[in-house]
């Protein structure tokens, strides 16, 4: 009987320190979390501004015109407006994609007729994003290939970058130039 | 049929292409500690591709399903570390216990897997790279085994280093790095495969 | 007062060169391999490894008393990923690129074999003064290591230093030494060589310096036994 009071004692010792290193880690986290947190989504902010520039200049204007959760159109994530002096320009589909290698995350620039004007990629985990940057996109945003010369040996990535630019350039034809 | 091929040449990519020790320098430290026999290679190498598919299958649905609806994604870290600790924990008694013999041949590695970055390091990228259950379950699989391959070709060259003779400043862990040099620039040939 | 000084001061100069935790005993070597492609890289992974292993080290030191022998390992687990998990929160917050180019690498501090090391070995048996100076040793030995490696490997495999990319508070300007790219953009000499900013250029470099440290403390070792060979003739 004495034995088990003194190991139940001991057992209660170990889970109490346990339980406050738990929580004095867990108060730091916390603390720092609070510190931390607004300014990571200001910046994620600013920099989604900043690259909506890119597609078509930052002399525009741009304004958020919704998000989409539809599930068919699996990629896409928002869209915005960019529009000169209330004259609107085109519009910017924000989407998001993954497959084997990694995800994409990229602006889509769809004009008023509804075709895919330009491309601009946030971020590429490809194995090969040079080549996707060099070959791909930068060719077609020059005009000099179409969306459907992905056989530059980084085919998936060019792929998946194709299937997000139409789903895009679908989800504007059905769904706002209706309106 | 189109998600099984790729989730085929998502396991060959991370298994050969963009291999987890000579690429993406993530399990070195076993790498150069434990291959000086095949046996103890072979062995460690089988308890990794164990310790890393079972943690990928329980750490995914943690962070899906508890972690990002809870808006807590970035205690991620903490969570994998705690999971994986117990998981080597428990796995040592249960081989203990049931298989006795198994635990005399790779038993003594597996506290040490804790340590080993290629764990964590797979469970993470996967979180990071948000892939879905089918491609984190590759990229486990394809790392794993190709941790395997490597540790045991490694080991076998390793182990007739220790009875050849060669500059003395050479001898033991530079050599063994020149060798993994060589191996690495082997392996650099097959990207661009897929 | 002297005596107790240099003791101290031999604590922290010993992480350097003595026991330097990369090149003696080679511990911790999966960022030192991936993360020295450029020297900036480097340095922001020194920094953020000595910033978890002072604090984990003064941490387990204050609470060295109450860790008994059992649950040594889970709690050192929790302290030690509580601080890398707080190192994440600010650099993904003030340092972005820095937190975008390392990548996993800083969650892998976790189960870096240096930090865990050090917390048993020594964090839990000297008080806290010690363990700090310890840390602090063992911090800028580790940073000068892969400052070593990444300054070979930077300027042969690349050509040249280039500030303000990845440490975005310095100004952007790069340093030609191997290769140089004038204002407009054409490339007027390169030779540099691409292998070591490629994996196997890493073992190479590394292998390279262990031989050298080898060769070094051998040349040491052996000089060392000539003086005593010739004292104990003298002696005779």
């Amino acid at each position: 009987m004495k034995i088990d009071k003194k190991k139940s004692l001991h057992y209660l010792k170990v889970s109490l320190v346990l339980g406050g290193i738990a929580s004095i880690s867990a108060l730091l986290i916390a603390v720092s979390y609070m510190i931390c947190q607004p300014i990571i989504e200001e910046n994620e902010y600013k920099r989604l501004v900043q690259s909506l520039a890119n597609i078509y200049g930052d002399d525009k204007t741009y304004e958020e015109l919704g998000s989409i959760d539809d599930s068919s159109y699996s990629y896409l994530n928002a869209y915005y407006s960019a529009s000169k002096d209330d004259e609107l320009i085109g519009y910017v589909f924000s989407s998001e994609g993954s497959n084997q290698y990694g995800s994409i995350s990229m602006l889509t620039g769809i004009n008023p007729n509804g075709e895919v004007d330009k491309i601009y990629l946030l971020t590429n985990d490809q194995t090969y994003p040079d080549k996707i940057q060099n070959d791909y996109v930068d060719p077609f945003n020059k005009g000099e290939i179409s969306l459907d010369d992905i056989y530059i040996g980084a085919t998936f990535g060019a792929e998946l970058i194709k299937n997000m630019a139409n789903q895009a350039s679908q989800y504007y034809m059905e769904n706002v130039l209706k309106q | 049929m189109d998600i099984f091929v790729s989730f085929l040449l998502a396991i060959i990519s991370s298994m050969l292409i963009d291999n987890v020790v000579l690429s993406r320098f993530y399990g070195i430290c076993p790498f150069l500690g434990v291959s000086k026999k095949v046996n103890s290679a072979f062995g460690m190498g089988l308890a990794v591709v164990f310790v890393i598919v079972l943690s990928t299958v329980i750490c995914w649905p943690i962070y899906t399903y508890i972690l990002v609806p809870a808006n807590v994604a970035f205690l991620d870290t903490i969570t994998y570390i705690l999971v994986i600790a117990c998981l080597v924990q428990v796995v040592g008694l249960f081989i203990k216990k049931y298989s006795p013999s198994l635990y005399k041949s790779l038993g003594v590695y597996l506290p040490l897997i804790t340590t080993n970055c290629a764990v964590l390091g797979v469970v993470q990228s996967n979180s990071d790279l948000q892939l879905d259950f089918l491609m984190s379950l590759a990229n486990a699989l394809g790392t794993s085994v190709g941790f395997l391959i490597v540790i045991v070709i490694f080991s076998c060259i390793r182990s007739r280093f220790e009875s050849s003779n060669g500059p003395k400043a050479f001898k033991g862990l530079p050599i063994a790095l020149m060798t993994a040099a060589l191996m690495a620039i082997a392996f650099m040939g097959l990207k661009g495969m897929i | 007062m002297e005596r107790i000084k240099n003791k101290k001061l031999q604590n922290l100069f010993k992480g350097i060169i003595k026991e330097n935790p990369l090149f003696v005993s080679v511990l911790g070597t999966c960022p030192a391999l991936a993360t020295t492609t450029s020297i900036e890289g480097a340095i922001g992974m020194g920094v953020l490894f000595s910033i978890v292993l002072i604090c984990s080290n003064i941490l387990i030191s204050l609470l060295r008393k109450l860790i008994s022998e059992e649950i040594t390992t889970p709690a050192y687990i929790v302290v030690i990923a509580a601080f890398v998990t707080i190192v994440k929160l600010f650099s993904n917050a003030f340092l972005f690129e820095l937190y975008s180019t390392l990548g996993v690498f800083i969650s892998l501090i976790v189960v870096n074999c240096i930090v865990l090391g050090r917390a048993e070995a020594y964090a839990s048996k000297n008080n806290v003064l010690d363990s700090l100076l310890d840390a602090i040793g063992m911090g800028i030995g580790y940073t000068l290591a892969l400052l070593s490696i990444s300054c070979i490997r930077e300027i042969l495999g690349s050509g040249m230093i280039s500030f303000g990319k990845i440490l975005t508070f310095i100004p952007r300007f790069d340093i030609p030494i191997l290769k140089y790219v004038n204002s407009v953009g054409e490339v007027v000499y390169d030779y540099s060589i691409p292998l070591f900013v490629q994996p196997s250029g890493a073992f190479i470099v590394f292998g390279a310096i262990l031989a050298i440290i080898s060769a070094i403390t051998s040349f040491k070792n052996s000089r060392k036994k000539i003086k005593e060979k010739i004292m104990l003739k003298e002696a005779k």
